[in-house]
């Protein structure tokens, strides 16, 4: 068991539960951090609780309550998350272009391999300290 | 031998007889314009029994006899007759003229040519007139124009409201002062879709009339007839009386009295045995009234405009469905992938625990996990292909992942899968090894799945099919080889266009993207695929994929 890197910490925004564990566990399988959140509105608390930033937002678009194209516009609109790397993760059969507009440093559309979501992640994140562990 | 010439002499009586029976009218006239001389033809046309009936009558009671108007309809005074512009010394006084007799409301058209006979010392002594009746030449080039200018209106907008609007608002500057179509529906009944009036004011009044006493549908009225039967119905004279009676109230009564409702034809928009709705046109000047010889040419004009209205409504179903589809796809695609996601995430993550250890008892379960992933993939894959046929047809872009992928990795794994499903074909993969490309691996696999299955149908007798790498240095080269059945020269050009197979073979079903959609995910990718093939010896179709990150253009 290892303590998650607070500095390669991972915001998942995904309505879908099986989804956010599947992401999570993978993750933190990884070393990395995770904070969760089901819609837009919930990763804002998340973000606003900080006290650190994460290094990745993995975006669901289409989710209740406050969508991603909602989430990704009030980050952009903000002084303290406009830089923040968003990963768009989602169905959308126009995801790549979705995921420019809203100016998305990458895509993924679902159902995504776990190898290759790790792989997005670790392009914007620094390497967990305490570096990956299976067996969490 | 008879007579030659028939007993022509060219006497005077002769030509006399000559100007009496010519078939267009002749006419003298002395320079106050009083008729000295008038041939039967004149007579007939100005609507008296005869010569001496016409001569008979003073100037100017022959003249109130008639309302004379110029081509375009306006009056012509007494001054700017064809006789008197001819006495004046005017040198083409020919003119088009339409003259309405008062009594009886008929109009006809004339084409009126006068020459002044003058005395030895040049001085007009009297006019000789000769005019030809050309109302029916007239009528059927007026109903040519108005079926050429309906016909533009109609095609101009898939819109029907507004080109039955136009529609009504041609009939009214020349066949009628009130026209109104209207359209069944579905759902909401008999809906009033255009009105026009000559004149703006009652055009007011007219839709007024409507708002407040609108049209009810399946009443027994006279819309309702022809509704109901499909066929045309002509009223050439409505009565007072009869206003009243299809009234509802007094006061709708009053208001058709002020429309002027004199005399009206409903003609139902038919399309395909089918009834759409109705064309009607109301004359408001009982000296105007409709009759029977109009009806052809307002048929014509109703089977337009309902043409008109059903195309629209065939294309407007055509995209609704269409668009009915590709919102269907996206909801089901989107649907299908959220648990395919979790699925495939939950069986990775399995698989990620079970890696590091490796005792006997994993080996199963390892390798039962692989297969629920592989066939995840695969369904993940049908799902993306659904997806993509409907954008593909509806012209927009895939979400296209590129990544890199050695095409002889994939060339041998593709073909493994299809030699499990041909026991008569030999697979062979040769060719460049390391030649990696960069493109979308799912949707690589199934174009290559795609050419696969097509080699495997079209080579029926079995034999060999040879997939070949190779690098062009810019771009991959992936080849599928079959000794088949091959194209006919004839149906090469063509063979990447929807819909398009080969003439030499019988109705092999195929579905998914087949060659066009293939072809056009390739492009997609800065790609392509190519073809070459000799009919009875077989076909090569090659993919062709960009090596570098940036796709370099194709040659």
């Amino acid at each position: 068991m290892q303590t998650p890197d607070p500095g390669s910490q991972v915001l998942i925004v995904e309505d879908d539960p099986a989804l956010r564990e599947v992401y999570a566990d993978a993750l933190l399988g990884e070393g990395y951090a995770v904070s969760l959140a089901a819609n837009g509105s919930e990763a804002l608390d998340v973000l606003s609780a900080g006290p650190d930033l994460p290094c990745a937002v993995l975006l669901d678009l289409r989710m209740p309550v406050m969508s991603g194209w909602e989430l990704a516009d009030r980050l952009q609109k903000s002084e303290q998350w406009n830089t923040l790397p968003i990963v768009v993760v989602a169905a959308h059969y126009l995801v790549a272009d979705e995921a420019q507009r809203i100016g998305a440093k990458a895509w993924l559309q679902k159902p995504v391999r776990l190898d290759r979501l790790l792989a997005t992640v670790r392009d914007l994140c620094p390497e967990p300290s305490a570096g990956p562990s299976a067996a969490n | 031998m008879a007579e030659p010439n028939a007993g022509w002499t060219g006497s005077a009586g002769e030509l006399a007889l000559v100007v009496q029976e010519i078939a267009d009218g002749i006419t003298v006239q002395d320079l106050s314009g009083q008729i000295c001389y008038a041939n039967l033809a004149a007579a007939q046309s100005m609507g008296f029994p005869s010569v001496e009936a016409l001569i008979g009558t003073p100037q100017a009671e022959l003249l109130a006899r008639f309302e004379v108007l110029d081509a375009s309809g306006r009056p012509l005074s007494a001054d700017e007759l064809p006789v008197r512009r001819a006495v004046r010394g005017d040198p083409s006084p020919e003119s088009l003229i339409r003259f309405r007799v008062r009594s009886t409301g008929e109009e006809r058209w004339s084409l009126v040519r006068p020459k002044v006979v003058r005395a030895a010392d040049g001085s007009p002594r009297f006019v000789v007139s000769a005019f030809r009746d050309v109302t029916t030449l007239r009528a059927t080039e007026q109903r040519l124009t108005l079926l050429a200018d309906a016909g533009e209106i109609l095609t101009r907008s898939a819109d029907y409201q507004e080109t039955l609007n136009e529609l009504a608002n041609l009939v009214v500057r020349e066949l009628a002062d009130w026209c109104v179509v209207d359209v069944i529906e579905e759902g909401s009944g008999v809906q009033r879709v255009a009105v026009a009036h000559r004149d703006p004011e009652k055009l007011a009044e007219a839709q007024e009339v409507q708002r407040r006493w609108p049209s009810r549908p399946g009443a027994d009225d006279a819309t309702g007839r022809v509704l109901r039967t499909g066929e045309p119905l002509l009223i050439p004279l409505i009565t007072d009386e009869q206003i009243r009676e299809a009234a509802t109230d007094p006061e709708h009564a009053e208001y058709l009295f002020r429309l002027g409702l004199r005399s009206v034809v409903i003609e139902p928009l038919n399309a395909r045995g089918r009834v759409l709705g109705v064309l009607t046109l109301v004359r408001s000047d009982a000296d105007r009234a409709f009759n029977e010889a109009e009806l052809p040419l307002l048929r014509e004009l109703a089977v337009r405009a309902a043409t008109s209205v059903d195309t629209a409504r065939l294309l407007h179903e055509t995209t609704e469905a269409v668009r009915a589809r590709d919102d269907f796809l996206a909801v089901a695609s989107h649907d299908m992938r959220t648990p395919l996601a979790a699925i495939l995430g939950y069986l990775q993550l399995a698989l990620r625990r079970l890696r590091p250890a490796d005792p006997a008892s994993d080996v199963k379960l390892n390798e039962y996990l692989r297969a629920a992933e592989r066939m995840t993939e695969r369904l993940t894959h049908l799902v993306t292909e659904l997806m993509d046929v409907s954008l593909l047809q509806s012209g927009q872009p895939l979400a296209i992942d590129r990544q890199p992928v050695d095409l002889g990795d994939l060339a041998s794994r593709m073909v493994e899968v299809h030699g499990r499903l041909s026991a008569a074909h030999t697979f062979t993969c040769d060719g460049d090894s390391r030649v990696v490309a960069y493109a979308d691996v799912g949707r690589l696999e199934r174009v290559l799945d795609n050419l696969l299955s097509n080699a495997i149908k079209f080579s029926p007798n079995g034999g060999e099919i040879r997939v070949t790498v190779t690098s062009t240095g810019t771009h991959g080269r992936l080849s599928v080889t079959d000794a088949g059945l091959g194209i006919p020269a004839a149906d090469l050009p063509g063979i990447f266009e929807r819909f398009r197979r080969g003439s030499n073979v019988g109705p092999v079903t195929g579905t998914g993207l087949g060659l066009a959609g293939s072809r056009e995910v390739m492009q997609q990718m800065g790609g392509d695929i190519e073809v070459e093939s000799v009919e009875g010896e077989g076909s090569t179709f090659t993919v062709v994929i960009p090596l570098a990150e940036a796709p370099a253009p194709l040659p």
